[in-house]
């Protein structure tokens, strides 16, 4: 017969048991869904992967909210400051709460997505109907990491239940950013075909006509007489054209664009093709806003791209990437040099 | 909860593009604007807005330069809302503040927006006119006309048919 101290302990590991059971199924890859389809093949790095999004994205946000509030006059600037010092608190608190042992100050860093957004909801409101996409998609991913983003794993503290609760969040947070990253993906390239300027390179001659954007980069596939010819023409008088040019490279170039766009995001779901697919749609991305000038996009969206590779590239290049964002504030305040490359719209 | 949150942001940015693009097509909305992941597809060249005035046999440009610093900076938030927002922005309040400013029982406001026509890759140039008075209870809409530019015109008050004081294409919105 069992003692009551026996019955307790059994009791307790049939508990615990059960919540193990849980975990493994909440952390088990689920290969067979379309939507357990973008799961990494180790998911042991997940919660740290997330976490230095989490880190980069609100450091992202709050630099980007403090070139709006030098740069951006019709926007409220005492509104601008507060959110901009807010959201500066919000990225300290993902920073030092996800490197301290305190559970405290993780759980600080934990729900900084989600006080972040209290500086974003103003702020989109302020905007649109001007809002740049790439604060939507800012905002989106901040939503994701708020909702499901929240619990760290490697916690011996928490007990099985809590533990398999926690893998579910960081699961869900994964496969959140990851669709959002591969529908914009997409998008970009879908919406190309849809208004079909990109068939025969109208669009691109056209920015090189009227615009300083795409030019560095298209304009080594055209000769010197269509560049003056396409930068002769008055963009704002009715007739002027053709923005159509002979080249075969040019136009192979530009129908190569949205193909590659609508291609990757494929390629970056399936595991097998996934690691050269992120390389890839990183080589484009940059390439393709270097020559766009949006920078800001561009590293958001590189970042996002990031989670794809395998290892945790956004936390080896956090500290460049904090480089970067100070010498950005820097040149807007004028502290530092090369304030002619920071472009307030951009951001 | 969460993970129903989750769906509908993924729901938003897959489907939103779709009624995105109707709308484009119906109210001539930004395609670049709005969350719809459709920048850089369609050029998009800046709104200008014209003020006339009517006079015996027309229509006379009433110079941007001209106009108060209020009312450039009303024309000015205007063409940046039309930008964006296409037939959706009226323009009942910039009609408002100059019929009050100018002092003037009618006025005819001429949105100008350049495009690129995919058939031919030239530049088309569409017009809207608005023709509002002062009524009892505020301004009042008179008429609301969409037409589009002859080729080959500049894009001048001249282009409308009326009789600019002085060759102006207005104050430009922000690209």
């Amino acid at each position: 017969m069992r003692t009551r101290k026996e019955a307790v302990i059994a009791g307790r590991k049939q508990r615990r048991s059960r919540a193990e059971a849980v975990a493994e199924e909440a952390v088990e890859p689920q290969p067979t869904s379309l939507w357990g389809i973008v799961d990494p093949e180790n998911s042991v790095l997940l919660p740290g992967k997330l976490d230095s999004l989490r880190r980069f994205l609100l450091l992202y946000s709050a630099t980007r909210s403090c070139l709006w509030a030098v740069f951006a006059a019709d926007l409220p600037q005492t509104g601008l400051a507060l959110t901009t010092i807010w959201l500066f608190g919000c990225a300290a608190a993902a920073f030092l709460g996800g490197a301290s042992s305190s559970a405290t100050a993780r759980s600080a860093a934990s729900w900084a997505p989600a006080a972040a957004l209290i500086a974003l909801v103003p702020q989109l409101a302020w905007t649109l109907p001007f809002t740049n996409n790439h604060f939507i998609l800012e905002m989106l991913v901040m939503i994701v990491l708020a909702v499901a983003g929240g619990s760290r794993r490697s916690d011996a503290s928490r007990n099985a239940h809590v533990q398999a609760r926690s893998d579910g969040d960081v699961r869900l947070a994964w496969r959140g950013v990851a669709w959002l990253t591969l529908i914009v993906f997409f998008h970009t390239g879908l919406q190309k075909v849809i208004y079909g300027y990109w068939f025969g390179g109208e669009f691109l001659a056209w920015m090189i006509g009227n615009t300083n954007r795409f030019g560095d980069l298209f304009m080594l596939f055209l000769s010197g007489g269509d560049i003056l010819r396409l930068r002769a023409y008055n963009a704002l008088s009715a007739g002027t054209g053709p923005y159509r040019v002979d080249s075969a490279l040019f136009i192979a170039a530009s129908n190569l664009v949205y193909i590659a766009e609508m291609a990757l995001p494929v390629l970056l779901a399936w595991p097998r093709t996934r690691r050269l697919a992120a390389i890839a749609s990183l080589v484009l991305v940059f390439v393709m806003q270097l020559g766009a000038r949006e920078y800001g996009f561009a590293f958001l969206f590189l970042h996002l791209l990031m989670m794809f590779l395998p290892g945790d590239a956004i936390r080896r290049t956090l500290p460049l990437t904090a480089a970067i964002m100070a010498w950005v504030i820097g040149a807007a305040f004028k502290i530092f040099p090369g304030g002619w490359m920071v472009d307030p719209r951009s951001m | 909860m969460k993970r129903a949150i989750v769906t509908a942001a993924l729901l938003w940015a897959g489907l939103w593009p779709l009624a995105h693009y109707a709308i484009v097509q119906r109210y001539g909305i930004n395609p670049w604007k709005l969350g719809a992941w459709a920048m850089y597809t369609v050029p998009t060249p800046p709104v200008l807005v014209g003020l006339f005035r009517q006079v015996p046999g027309g229509f006379l440009y009433v110079d941007h330069r001209k106009l108060s610093p209020a009312l450039q900076e009303q024309v000015r938030k205007y063409e940046m809302q039309r930008h964006a927002l296409g037939e959706l922005a009226r323009p009942e309040a910039l009609a408002d503040i100059a019929l009050r400013e100018l002092e003037l029982p009618l006025i005819t406001i001429v949105v100008q927006k350049a495009g690129l026509d995919l058939a031919s890759a030239k530049t088309v140039v569409l017009k809207h006119e608005y023709v509002y008075e002062r009524g009892r209870d505020g301004v009042r809409l008179v008429s609301d006309r969409p037409k589009l530019a002859p080729p080959e015109k500049q894009a001048t008050g001249a282009d409308i048919g009326v009789v600019p004081d002085e060759s102006d294409t207005g104050s430009q919105a922000a690209p």
